[in-house]
């Protein structure tokens, strides 16, 4: 009991401080502080917290002093006092002047039914979701244990990690290692930090919480952003909380919400909390002309380049439709106003922000993403029939189909509600219709990225548009002098309104709710893992199946002999990729390890184990004599080849 | 509206909801409480056959047979309570081109593990 207690403080401290002072004093340093309301310098710290351990724990890499607990905390103390005494002199230079008003003096004013509100829908939200994760919180998840073992690689070594692969080649050896560019290192800096720090293992609830938790703090982004977004409206208030209700309790488990959190989409989750901050103070900064937030727009722009590709490439496709969709809106200022942006950026903080990145991104660490094979993939034709984009039904489907609703009419409404600012509008505009046309017509942009994946993001955008729609509509229908319906049809609107949306969202929630914890099965898979690794040496190869395992990803933080070992039977449709030629002798060595091509797999790669499902599998081998049962537990068995 | 009042409720909310996820998490990462065993040999690698059974299971009875191909060499039955394991010596002398099979049963669940000598 006593080290359960003790463990928990020791991990809800190392998220403060890893996750919280440090982006909060670079808030204070930066004068910023006043300009924002609480809640916003509460999410501004999280998310800007994230991007500073990036930075500085990739500077502690390329250092003598390592990634150690001892320099991590170093770190990140050194950098808060730092940052304070900034915050002191500048505080100390400018005693007389007054502080800047915040943003929010007037929100005080708002009625405390509104707090109760907002606090009821998020109790509500980390309720519906602490019961989707009851049976989702033992780690297991495919996605979460290829970065866990990264995570793991960077607190064991202390070292910045080589994301290297080995492949099968034609001839049936396996190759030299090769550079892998789906990881990016901001996906598992922050992880790696609370592990070393905490002392947590790395198999446990640590990772699944820590994304738990951003996940929250992406829905606290996206409330603060909708009042942002309509600040000039009276009801500002009124679409945030609507936009809270439509992504909070509503559609609170299907992706990309507490299932990417469960599943260790680390990239995505870490992308929807940072998009809309950087939403916000492009936001801010364009409205009030002001350099130093563009430059700290910017800076949270380059922590999302270290943190996820996907996300940074779908940014820059919102940028530029805000920018199409601002010219479209504002053609007589368009020229005037771009001249003021120009200013903008030639200013020192801007510029400096600007060569810091160059700086980070070519002298010290360059994003694994930024070579050939990589943008090859992502810019082109669509090459393969899950890129080519989604059908109305399914991007409905993915939107959530009352949201959805609701949203088309929000769009067109938007079109005419000049009256809450051109960058407003140009921004929702230019959100909305970039992540559509990449959804639906990726062919149109070059985009040849899977469509789901680019859809996941659509969620945002539609919620707080949806939620316009349904402020705009019950306040149009009951404002202040004129009442276009009885007050009892309009009560009845307002709760077909909320029927509609609450049973698809609620029903969406019941879909996707788990149907049992796997926890049992990957256990088991985790107990040969641990038989084996002692039992086993790099020179051996284990051979593992990752369509009847359950964990399966996890056996690599057991043997922690590189990211391809074990090798791996992925999915079947895997080996039948009309695209690309695929290496087959993971399918051959156990679906049928009598054949020829099979003996060749086993003899090139050198492979002597096999973890396998013993109902599904155990068969083929069963009947072979140079094959031996070493381990046998209801849901795996290991096979050795004898030589 | 409230911020610091949204943030601190929000803060409550998920410290509680944490804790009560560690709590299910630490149950769920204990194996004892899954009703499962296991059996391996010691050395995968080699000829020896001794071999090993972990239970963590409700069951503490199990049964165990040696064969040499289809011939009964030894049998025993062993207790070994919830969480606990035990590992059971068997010479393999002298034995050659024979596959040696181990059987182990407890309550109605069978596995067997085997090297072909």
């Amino acid at each position: 009991m006593f080290d359960f207690i003790f463990s928990q403080t020791i991990f809800y401290l190392t998220l403060i401080l890893v996750l919280f002072i440090p982006g909060f004093f670079l808030i204070l340093a930066t004068r910023m502080r006043k300009e924002f309301s609480p809640l916003e310098v509460f999410v501004l710290s999280f998310g800007s917290s994230i991007v500073l351990i990036d930075f500085l724990t990739i500077a502690l890499g390329k250092s003598p002093f390592g990634i150690t607990r001892n320099s991590i905390i170093g770190a990140i103390i050194l950098f808060s006092i730092i940052c304070f005494a900034v915050y002191l002199i500048f505080h100390r230079k400018n005693k007389g002047q007054p502080s800047i008003p915040a943003s929010t003096a007037s929100s005080s004013k708002i009625k405390k039914h509104s707090t109760i509100l907002v606090i009821t829908l998020l109790l509500l939200t980390i309720f519906i979701k602490t019961i989707y994760f009851k049976d989702a919180i033992f780690p297991t998840a495919t996605d979460l244990g290829h970065h866990m073992y990264w995570t793991k690689v960077i607190a064991v070594t202390g070292q910045l990690p080589q994301y290297e692969k080995v492949e099968i080649q034609e001839d049936f050896t396996l190759g030299e290692p090769s550079p892998i560019a789906d990881f990016i290192i901001g996906e598992h800096l922050p992880f790696a930090a609370i592990a070393i720090v905490s002392g947590a293992s790395v198999i446990s609830a640590f990772p699944v919480l820590t994304l738990f938790l951003i996940h929250i703090m992406s829905l606290l982004a996206i409330f603060v952003l909708a009042q942002a977004l309509f600040k000039n409206s009276k009801h500002k208030d009124s679409i945030a909380t609507a936009t809270l209700f439509l992504i909070g309790p509503l559609w609170a488990i299907a992706s990309p919400q507490a299932k990417f959190a469960s599943g260790g989409v680390i990239g995505n989750n870490i992308g929807n909390l940072l998009i809309p901050l950087i939403i916000i103070l492009f936001l801010k900064a364009l409205i009030e002309k002001k350099s130093n937030i563009l430059s700290y727009a910017l800076f949270l722009s380059l922590g999302l380049a270290y943190t996820h590709h996907l996300s940074t490439f779908i940014f820059a496709f919102i940028l530029f439709f805000t920018i199409i969709a601002y010219a479209i809106i504002n053609p007589k200022t368009i020229l005037q106003d771009a001249k003021e942006w120009m200013k903008l950026i030639i200013s020192p903080w801007v510029l400096s922000v600007l060569a810091a990145g160059i700086i980070f991104i070519f002298l010290l660490y360059t994003p694994t993403y930024l070579n050939t094979t990589a943008i090859d993939t992502a810019v082109g034709a669509p090459s393969k029939a899950t890129r080519t984009g989604l059908t109305l039904d399914q991007f409905k489907s993915t939107a959530g189909e009352a949201r959805f609703a609701f949203a088309l009419i929000g769009i067109v409404l938007l079109f005419f509600a000049r009256n809450l600012g051109k960058y407003n509008q140009a921004f929702l505009i230019g959100w909305i219709g970039a992540l559509t046309i990449m959804s639906l017509r990726p062919n149109w942009l070059f985009v040849d990225i899977p469509s789901n994946r680019v859809a996941s993001y659509i969620v945002f955008p539609i919620a707080i548009i949806a939620a316009y729609a349904l402020i705009k509509i019950l306040t149009t229908l009951k404002s202040e002098n004129k009442n276009y319906l009885n007050p009892i049809f309009l009560l009845a609107t307002f709760f077909i309104f909320l029927s509609f949306i609450a049973t698809s969202g609620f029903y969406d929630n019941a879909l996707a709710l788990n149907d049992a914890s796997s926890a049992s099965k990957a256990l088991q898979t985790y107990n040969a893992s641990e038989y084996l690794t002692q039992r086993s040496d790099a020179k051996d190869m284990i051979l593992k199946d990752h369509n009847y395992l359950a964990g399966d990803s996890w056996i690599k933080l057991f043997t922690m002999r590189g990211y391809s070992y074990p090798l791996s039977r992925g999915y079947f449709k895997r080996y039948e990729d009309e695209t690309k030629q695929r290496e087959q002798c993971t399918n051959f060595m156990i679906s049928t390890p009598t054949t020829t091509e099979a003996k060749q797999c086993y003899d090139g790669t050198g492979t002597d184990f096999v973890m396998i499902n013993p109902k599904i599998d155990s068969s083929q081998f069963s009947r072979l004599k140079e094959f031996w049962q070493v381990y046998s537990a209801d849901d795996i068995a290991i096979f050795y080849k004898a030589q | 509206m409230n911020h610091k009042l949204i943030i601190l409720a929000t803060g409550f909310f998920l410290l509680t909801s944490f804790v009560f996820l560690s709590v299910i998490e630490g149950k769920q990462a204990d194996i004892s409480t899954k009703n499962v065993w296991m059996v391996y040999f010691e050395n995968p690698k080699d000829k020896s056959l001794n071999f090993t059974i972990e239970n963590h299971s409700s069951n503490a009875n199990f049964h165990w047979e040696i064969m040499a191909d289809k011939d009964s060499v030894t049998q025993g039955n062993s207790v070994i309570t919830n969480g606990a394991k035990k590992t059971i010596p068997v010479s393999s002398d002298g034995i050659t081109n024979k596959k040696i099979t181990v059987i182990i049963t407890s309550d109605n669940n069978e596995k067997t593990i085997y090297k072909n000598l």
